[in-house]
């Protein structure tokens, strides 16, 4: 028998589910609206623990896969996962796989949820294909399908996640995880200037030094270049009103 | 103080970067009415390209020689070794037939074996003769290669030194070259090899590049940058910026602008990296990187062959990224969140992909 938990109040979406895996056998679908059910399910005996441990009752649920809709995922993400994890594994269900489940296609807003131990993102409706292949894999040990790969040519852009620390209107101090070679042009974007991946700002590395602090994290320094006269702007804006609203809160402290 | 050349037909332009570098004692802006005369300025005194040439002459005659007499010995050797091979099987080849011949002489001589071996005495006679000379002709190949080479490198050494201490028209040294974007011609790319081939100064070779141009998207502000080029300006140059970037290439002290302020913030923000595409499956892709990727990170990419309503990127887990041979990975990345669009415009890709 193959355990699926669903943690997810939407009742259409969990009726797809259902309704996808109907005609198979050996699944078994148990839907749940909140995390907190979920956890009497799978681990009953959590935030429990003077209480000795019952024998009565069903026994805890052990899914071979859980699906999790994002809006469940409620504070700070890192955190979140941190917890959640705490109760997989009082459960011992550490090494269950997630599937996160989301309304939105927008991979730059499911990047935001996005956590150890998730398999992969599912958007509602769920794909046929996308729920069979993945319940394959996991029968199948792991083995993925045969892909036949079509030769093709194009450039990709990939967006790779960094922290700005500090910013002038000519320059940029970020924490990313990808060392970058000395006065390699990148194009940056971030939402706070409301630049978006098709208005943003090529800038040459001018620095490149491992953050002393944090193991695997390096401290860059990125100069704008070719800055069209509007974004200088912008951004000149946006800087004197976050001085404003600094210096204010400063004042107000 | 640094020096700076600008060469900017636009007077405009040059006139607003006098007004932004007035009174700086640490810059000094050099106008040059073209490239060619900037290059002459950059490589200093005029007398500097003849006496260059000359010594660069010596030079190249020098190491002219000394490949030729390199190529002769080369010969020589091989010839010696050619004559010298032959002399062996002949001298081996008599031995045998002697050893022969000794063997069948107590019943009866072998007439042909003897005539044989007076043969092979002769020619062995004949080629150790030939080999001397060989060997001879060597050892004076070997000879003549020593003293070019010595020679050679005496007249580079002088040649050198001679480069080294041409004076420039007041030793001057720029560390900026300000460019004007319409003069990067035939291409940017035949542009910069142009540059490098005719700045011969060697304290001038390194100077920074900074372009001026008015394009300001960034498919051709992309145009200007290689690892050349410094910076690129959008014209009308703003004069707080073109005043911190300039210096900033210009001082080997890099302190920011007084008037500049910077904020301290936490903000997400995306590095944008380029790869190229190999291969596509309804499942997933494959990507040629020069960087090696973690396997199961989730990354967001963007794609024209992706694209879709009002979204251009999609989420994509690695699944595996190996070393290919010479260099570089191949990383291939599982289709991740997708929706009935993207799978069907994937399909679509697919089927309509030209055949490589």
């Amino acid at each position: 028998m193959f355990n699926i938990l669903i943690i997810d109040e939407d009742a259409s979406s969990n009726r797809k589910i259902e309704e996808i895996l109907k005609n198979k056998t050996n699944y078994v679908l148990t839907a749940v609206p909140s995390v907190e059910k979920a956890t009497e399910l799978i681990a009953p005996n959590f935030n429990k623990e003077k209480a000795p441990a019952s024998t009565d009752g069903p026994p805890a649920l052990k899914p071979q896969l859980i699906f999790v809709d994002i809006t469940k995922i409620k504070g700070e993400v890192a955190q979140w996962y941190i917890e959640f994890y705490e109760i997989l594994k009082a459960g011992s269900n550490e090494n269950t796989p997630i599937i996160l489940l989301s309304l939105s296609s927008d991979p730059l807003f499911i990047r935001g949820f996005l956590g150890a131990g998730v398999h992969d993102v599912f958007v509602k409706p769920v794909i046929t294909t996308s729920l069979e292949t993945t319940l394959n894999y996991f029968i199948n040990n792991n083995n993925l399908p045969i892909r036949k790969m079509t030769p093709m040519k194009a450039s990709v852009e990939m967006y790779f996640p960094a922290l700005a620390q500090e910013i002038s209107e000519f320059e940029m101090k970020l924490i990313t995880t990808q060392q970058i070679s000395l006065n390699d042009f990148k194009p940056i974007y971030g939402d706070f200037f409301k630049w978006s991946p098709e208005r943003r700002v090529i800038a040459r590395c001018t620095q490149c030094q491992e953050d002393e602090e944090t193991e695997g994290y390096y401290i860059e320094t990125f100069t704008f270049v070719g800055v069209p006269p509007a974004i200088t702007k912008e951004i000149r804006i946006w800087l004197k009103s976050q001085y404003v609203a600094q210096k204010q809160s400063a004042k107000q402290k | 103080m640094a020096q700076i050349m600008v060469v900017e037909p636009d007077e405009l332009v040059a006139t607003a970067l006098t007004k932004i570098f007035r009174g700086d004692d640490e810059i000094q802006l050099t106008f040059s009415e073209n490239f060619l005369s900037a290059i002459e300025t950059l490589n200093g005194n005029p007398k500097f390209k003849a006496t260059y040439e000359k010594y660069k002459q010596i030079s190249d005659a020098a190491k002219e020689e000394l490949l030729v007499a390199t190529q002769k010995e080369i010969v020589a050797k091989n010839t010696w070794n050619s004559a010298a091979e032959i002399l062996a099987k002949y001298q081996s080849d008599l031995e045998t037939i002697t050893n022969l011949a000794a063997e069948a002489k107590p019943a009866a001589p072998i007439k042909e074996n003897e005539e044989q071996k007076l043969t092979l005495i002769k020619e062995i006679a004949r080629l150790s003769v030939e080999v001397k000379g060989h060997k001879e002709a060597l050892i004076l190949a070997t000879k003549l290669k020593t003293e070019k080479e010595k020679i050679a490198q005496e007249k580079l050494n002088i040649a050198e030194e001679a480069k080294a201490n041409i004076p420039s028209a007041s030793n001057e040294i720029y560390s900026v070259l300000v460019i004007s974007s319409a003069l990067l011609v035939p291409s940017v790319k035949l542009w910069t090899e142009a540059l490098e081939k005719t700045l011969i100064f060697q304290a001038n070779k390194e100077i920074k590049i900074v372009v001026l141009g008015f394009e300001s998207d960034e498919k051709n502000v992309k145009k200007y940058l290689n690892p050349r080029i410094s910076d690129y300006m959008i014209k009308p140059v703003d004069e707080l910026l073109a005043r911190q970037n300039i210096k900033f290439l210009a001082l080997s002290d890099k302190k920011p602008q007084s008037e500049v302020y910077s904020l301290q913030i936490k903000e997400p923000v995306d590095l944008v990296f380029e790869y190229e595409l190999e291969s596509m499956s309804e499942f997933s892709f494959i990507l040629n990187s020069r960087d090696k990727f973690a396997v199961n990170e989730f990354k967001a990419f963007n794609c024209n062959l992706f694209l879709r309503k009002n979204q251009k990127s999609v989420l994509a887990k690695c699944i595996s990224s190996t070393e290919k041979v010479g260099g570089g990975f191949l990383s291939e990345f599982w289709f991740s969140a997708m929706d009935t669009h993207l799978a069907f415009q994937i399909k679509t890709v697919i089927k309509n992909a030209p055949k490589i």
